[in-house]
This record gives C-alpha cells, sequence and structure tokens, in this order.
C-alpha cells in the first residue's frame, strides 16, 4: 500500500501519543549543541 | 603539502612550523596562528559537540524502537502554521515520521556521531577548534530537518541549511585561497541545482494546489503518466538531485570540496548531505513511477557518472581525491537503483556506503595526521596526502590498515561484505526491469526503453570492475611495499589515538556485516533474515516501485540470479586482481621523483580537463559577459552614466541656462519681453 496515498493526521496514527511527539528534540539538540559551541568560541 | 587545498589535521607543531615557515595559513582568523595551544574550552567543546548528536541518535533509537514495522500511515507532527498565504497555500512547519525518514535520521545521527568522536582526537589542537564542532552541529541539525521536513518548502529549508554548512566547512581554513574559492564553488553550483528544485516546486503547487508530500501523493494518480507535466516536475527536481549528489554535469564541486577538514569529508560529503538527492527521489517516488522519461533520465546520468568518475579515480595521487571520486561514482550506482525504481536497492546502497566510506575518509584522515604529524617532526614540506610520499604504513598503522582493507573490499562487491548486496541488488534490479517494466516499454531520446537499461546494466558492471582496481591500488600505494616517506620520517609514523581508531573500528564492523540487514533470497535462509528493508520500506515505495516493475513482484529466476551474481563476483575479484598484476608499489617513486604523466594517463590525472571546459564554456563568457556588459556597459555605462550622471548634466545644464538668463540687468529682461511679444504676435497673424 502506498503509504502517501494515505494523510493520516497524527493522532489515528499508532505512534500517536508515543516518543514520537517530541521528534522535534532530533533538530534541536545538535541545534543546542551549535548554539552552545558558538557560546564558547 | 599541495597548494591546492590545506592538507590535513591541526597539531601544535603544525601551526608552529606553519608560522616559522611562511606555509599555508591553518586557522581560521589571523589571530589563529599566534596561539599553538590548545583551544581554551577544547575540553567542554568536545563534550559539548559528540553529545549533543550522540542525544540525537539516542532518541532516533527510541523513536526507531516505537516505530511499529507495519505502519502504513506517516506519522506528521504539527508544530505550527509557517506561511499561511490564504486559502489557497497553507504550509505547516510539520515533519514527517514514517520508515523511509527513520532509516535516513539513524545514519545520520549514528554515523554523525562516530565522525564527531573522531573529529576530537582530529581536530584537537585546532585554534578553530569550537567552530568546527559548531558548524558540524548545526549540518546535523539542518540535515535532520531535510529527512523530517513533511512538505516541499520544509525540506527546502534543511536542504539549503546543509548547503550553507557545507560551504562554511569547505572553507574551514578560508586563509588559504583555494579552500575559500572551493567552498565557493560549491555553493554557486548548488545554486544552479537548486533553481531546479524552487521550479519544480512552484510547478508541483500549480498542478495538485499543495506542496505536503502526503498530499501531492494523494494526488499523483490523477497526473498524466509520462505526461510532460509531471516529466518536467521530475526532470527539475533531479536537477536539484543532480546538484546536491554531485551528478554530471554538476558533479565538479565535490572533489574539490575535500578542501575541507576530513572529517568533514566524511560527514558531509561521503555519507549524508550527497545522498540528500537520492532520498529526494525515493521520498517522491510516487511522480517519478509516473514519470518513466524521467526515471530512466536518472538511471542515464547515474550510470554515466559511476563509470565516469570512476575512470578518474584510477589515475589520482591524493588520497583524498580518490576518495572523491569514489564517491561520485558510488552515488551514481545509487541513482541507478532509485532511477530503475529499485528505490529499496538505491536506499540500501545509501546505507553500506555510509558505513564504508565514512571509514575510508576516516582511515585517509587517520593515515594523513599520522603522516603530517611525522613530517612537521622532520621539518618535511613533503605532501602528507599524496598516496607516492606513503607506502608500507600496514606496519604503523595496523588496525587502519585492517579496517581500511574492510571497506575496500565491501566498496569492491567482494562477497560477504556489505557493499556486495547492495551493488548486487542494483545491478539485478537494472537487468530485471529491462526484461519488463514501463520502463523498459517507454523511450529515452527515442532509443527503446529496454536497450536503454542493458546499456545502464554494462556501464554498472564495468563502472563495479573500476572500482575494484581503484580502491585496490588506493590500498597498494598506501599501506604495502616499501614506505616512501622517508627513513626519519618513518619512526615518527604511527597509530592515531582511540578517538580517531574506535569509531574506525564500529564502521568496520558495520561495512562487514551492515549487508544482514537486506540479504538476498537465494542465500535461502529462514524467512525473517532476508529482505528485512525490503519489508521494513514497502509500505513507502512498494507502490511506486510495483507500478514501475507492471504489477509483478516475482524476481528474476533463480538460475538467471545466481548467474548475475557470479557474474559481478568474478568482475569484482578480477578488478582486484587486475590492481594487483599492474600496481608495483615498490617501483613506485615519491611524488618530488615522480615523472609527469602522459597520454591517456595524463588525461586522467587532470579529470578530463572538465574544469578547463566549464572555465572557457561557462565561466569565463559569464564572467566577461557580466564585467564588460552587465556592468561597464549597462551599470557603469547605461544607469551611471546615462541615467545618474545624464540626468545631473541635464540639471546642471537647465540651470546654467537659467543662471545665464536671470542676469539681473533690466535691459535685457525688457529685451526678452519685446521678443516675446513679436513672437506671440508674428504666431496670431501668421498662422
Amino acid at each position: 500500500m502506498l503509504l502517501q496515498h494515505l494523510a493520516g493526521g497524527a493522532m489515528s496514527n499508532p505512534l500517536a501519543g508515543t516518543i514520537a511527539e517530541r521528534v522535534w528534540l532530533l533538530p534541536i539538540l545538535p541545534l543546542i549543541g551549535f548554539v552552545l559551541n558558538v557560546c564558547c568560541r | 603539502m599541495t597548494a591546492a587545498y590545506h592538507p590535513g589535521p591541526a597539531d601544535p607543531s603544525a601551526v608552529a612550523h606553519d608560522a616559522t615557515h611562511g606555509g599555508a595559513a591553518r586557522g581560521g582568523h589571523a589571530d589563529d596562528h599566534a596561539p599553538a595551544a590548545r583551544h581554551r574550552h577544547a575540553w567542554l567543546v568536545s563534550i559539548i559537540g559528540p553529545a549533543s548528536v550522540a542525544l540525537a541518535f539516542v532518541v532516533a533509537v527510541a523513536l526507531f524502537l516505537a516505530m511499529p514495522g507495519e505502519m502504513t500511515t506517516p506519522f506528521i507532527k504539527t508544530f505550527f502554521s509557517w506561511m499561511p498565504v490564504g486559502p489557497e497555500l497553507q504550509i505547516n512547519w510539520a515533519f514527517q515520521l514514517d520508515q523511509l525518514s527513520m532509516i535516513m535520521v539513524l545514519v545520520i545521527t549514528g554515523v554523525g556521531t562516530l565522525i564527531h568522536i573522531f573529529s576530537i582526537g582530529y581536530m584537537q589542537d585546532d585554534p578553530g577548534y569550537a567552530r568546527f564542532f559548531a558548524y558540524m552541529n548545526l549540518f546535523v541539525a539542518f540535515m535532520l530537518v531535510l529527512v523530517l521536513g513533511s512538505s516541499f518548502p520544509v525540506m527546502f529549508v534543511g536542504w539549503e541549511g546543509v548547503g550553507l554548512c557545507s560551504y562554511l566547512l569547505i572553507g574551514f581554513w578560508f586563509n588559504d585561497a583555494a579552500n575559500a574559492y572551493a567552498g565557493l564553488k560549491a555553493f554557486i553550483v548548488n545554486r544552479i541545482g537548486d533553481f531546479g528544485f524552487l521550479t519544480a516546486m512552484f510547478l508541483i503547487w500549480a498542478s495538485v494546489g499543495s506542496l505536503d508530500f502526503t498530499t501531492v501523493a494523494a494526488h499523483a494518480g490523477s497526473l498524466t503518466v509520462g505526461g510532460p507535466v509531471v516529466t518536467t516536475i521530475c526532470l527539475l527536481l533531479f536537477l536539484g538531485c543532480a546538484g546536491k549528489s554531485a551528478q554530471i554535469p554538476l558533479y565538479v564541486w565535490l572533489p574539490d570540496a575535500m578542501a575541507g577538514p576530513t572529517p568533514v569529508s566524511a560527514l558531509i560529503h561521503a555519507a549524508t548531505m550527497v545522498t540528500a538527492g537520492v532520498y529526494l527521489v525515493a521520498r517522491t517516488s510516487f511522480l517519478f513511477a509516473v514519470a518513466p522519461a524521467a526515471s530512466l533520465t536518472v538511471a542515464v546520468i547515474g550510470a554515466v557518472t559511476a563509470l565516469f568518475a570512476a575512470t578518474i579515480g584510477l589515475k589520482q595521487w591524493d588520497i583524498k581525491k580518490v576518495l572523491a571520486y569514489s564517491t561520485v561514482s558510488q552515488l551514481g550506482y545509487m541513482f541507478i537503483g532509485v532511477g530503475v525504481g529499485a528505490y529499496v536497492a538505491g536506499m540500501f546502497h545509501l546505507m553500506t556506503h555510509a558505513f564504508f566510506k565514512a571509514l575510508l575518509f576516516l582511515g585517509a584522515g587517520s593515515v594523513i595526521y599520522a603522516m603530517h604529524r611525522a613530517y612537521h617532526a622532520t621539518h618535511s614540506h613533503e605532501d602528507a596526502q599524496d598516496m607516492r610520499n606513503m607506502g608500507g604504513l600496514r606496519r604503523a598503522m595496523p588496525i587502519t590498515f585492517v579496517m581500511m582493507w574492510i571497506a575496500t573490499l565491501a566498496i569492491a562487491g567482494i562477497p560477504f561484505f556489505a557493499g556486495f548486496f547492495s551493488k548486487d541488488e542494483i545491478l539485478g534490479a537494472v537487468f530485471q526491469r529491462a526484461q519488463g517494466s514501463t520502463l523498459a516499454q517507454a523511450s529515452w531520446l527515442g532509443i527503446p526503453g529496454s536497450v536503454v537499461l542493458y546499456v545502464v546494466y554494462v556501464f554498472g558492471l564495468v563502472g563495479a570492475l573500476l572500482t575494484a582496481i581503484y580502491m585496490t591500488r588506493l590500498m597498494l600505494y598506501t599501506f604495502h611495499g616499501p614506505n616512501r616517506t622517508g627513513a626519519r620520517e618513518f619512526e615518527h609514523l604511527r597509530e592515531a589515538p582511540w578517538t580517531m581508531t574506535g569509531p574506525i573500528v564500529l564502521l568496520g564492523v558495520l561495512s562487514a556485516i551492515g549487508g544482514a540487514i537486506n540479504l538476498p533470497a537465494f542465500l535461502h535462509l529462514p524467512t525473517g533474515a532476508t529482505g528485512i528493508l525490503d519489508r521494513w520500506l514497502d509500505p513507502v515505495v512498494g507502490a511506486p516501485a510495483l507500478a514501475i516493475a507492471r504489477g509483478t513482484t516475482s524476481e528474476l529466476p533463480s538460475g538467471t540470479e545466481l548467474l548475475l551474481v557470479g557474474l559481478a563476483v568474478v568482475i569484482a575479484v578480477t578488478g582486484v586482481l587486475i590492481a594487483v598484476a599492474r600496481c608495483r608499489p615498490a617501483a613506485l617513486v615519491p611524488k618530488r621523483d615522480a615523472r609527469p604523466s602522459e597520454g591517456v594517463e595524463r588525461v586522467l590525472e587532470n579529470k578530463y580537463y572538465v574544469d578547463e571546459l566549464y572555465d572557457r564554456v561557462v565561466i569565463s563568457p559569464v564572467v566577461g559577459g557580466s564585467r564588460f556588459v552587465l556592468w561597464k556597459g549597462i551599470d557603469a555605462g547605461l544607469i551611471d552614466g546615462l541615467f545618474v550622471n545624464g540626468s545631473a548634466w541635464l540639471a546642471r545644464g537647465f540651470g546654467a541656462v537659467g543662471s545665464w538668463l536671470q542676469s539681473g540687468q533690466v535691459g535685457a529682461y525688457a529685451w526678452a519681453f519685446v521678443i516675446g511679444v513679436i513672437a506671440v504676435l508674428g504666431a496670431i497673424t501668421f498662422r
């Protein structure tokens, strides 16, 4: 089945309510590293 | 030391040595030469830099464990409305988590963590230590935005962000003009590709009315198969891919990008950023599946690039340049895979390539690090990256030696290393599609698709032969035979610290066993052990792949498949044997004593003079046109001369006439009055 054909909302997804809600952590963590390293310069 | 770019890692003695001898600039700032000591916050940066990426990897693993393999709908997390442009265009800042983005997230954060750890040792005494890790962290953040974006615009933010970081890191030692120009070259060439990406976005919105991946995918079925709109969209998207992933004709920036520190080459210009184009084709597979001509174009460009870059790799002496052309070539294989609709095979090779190419670059970095320290210990100015100055390093660097051989066997396609499975899957898919698929029935520039695909298959095979040759050559000249560094220098050659060898060993393990993630059916292993990646990615790319294969899930007949595998193995082994027979490390002389190459060798060493050709055909005319037409003609002549200065001259002229008339002599005014009256009366009389 073509996954993208089904524009499923977050609430109907098996990942809803799991750690996937914190997916924003992925880019934020290295971004924090960037900011701190700039401060260390 | 090459004139083209900075050769290697930083160490205190190197800085002092460069400064003393007026050598190439090392640091990014004018005062970087002064302190030969470590960065004052080096210990803190050594924690923050790698830990921030390692924590992201921990989150990625947690997400992976939470994600059910059979999940059929993407998880989309919307954070805020980014561009609410009326009812017709609503773009949200949202991330899309599915099996495809999950694979990329694991590769980026996993391999990224290892390369960050390696960088602790490699960059330890560079004055720009904190700046380096800041850029590397920023790159990882943007790369994650690129793969997680749920729409074209969000992906484009990451796409541009990684381009910016690539520019900053290529020119990291920007006091050397060659490094700064290399960064600029990468930036400008990528803008050409970005033009394609942006125009494709505009066309998608005009024809579908949305830029979200899920919505566009839902409407892809309504597009005319092979129609001009979807074909144009896919070709424009591929133009963006060609820029980012260094494919013909936009590959020229990647070899020059080796001007950056070696960990940058490993992370950005081998394992992650340059594979963004492959990811984009897989992400938009629902479009490419209904554009057979565009898909064939992807496969053809990939095949030509794979072969072309491999031939150049045969005659490079700079160890990083060999690996750079190898990367261009292997990216070509990935595009062959996604071009023929074997999206899983393309992504599989993306993964295995991330392992063994990151290892090869880190291994090369370890070698350069050792060479550099040895030369500085003896105050020598020899080139630390030229393989003619190496040789016999296996005795001094046994761990790097063994690990790089594992990576070499993997990239060469020797059973049963990781690259063997992924490359074999791509070539098998090409052969299968040539026998029956929508691509075989389509035509490309008037040539039947099946013929095109068989040619692509042959190019892939020849490319595999050349890959085995140039990689074996690299290993023979670097690690085997007598040492050519120098007797005194050899005493200073030694293995790198554990922060550098540790990541190399881990990547060595992944290069050896990474193929297990998608073992082929012909191995007759228990169900569940084979095709793991096939099943994992099926919800995302299964339908487009099936559409291209015309609904047939059957694989090649067992006998045919074994024959193709056997042929690929024979070719890989033959390539290794040819290199062993032809390359004689004992007969090689150091770079300073080497004769200039001649004939075909010279052409290959000079990369077919493509840079020179681009300079004559594109750059010089554009610069000349800009200088003489746009600058001196339009800017200086028309705008400055006619409009700005001309209007000033005109105003001054009117002012001069006015001031002449306003003389203050009443007699002159009376004469003017009389002449005026006569003129008016004359006009009334004689009209």
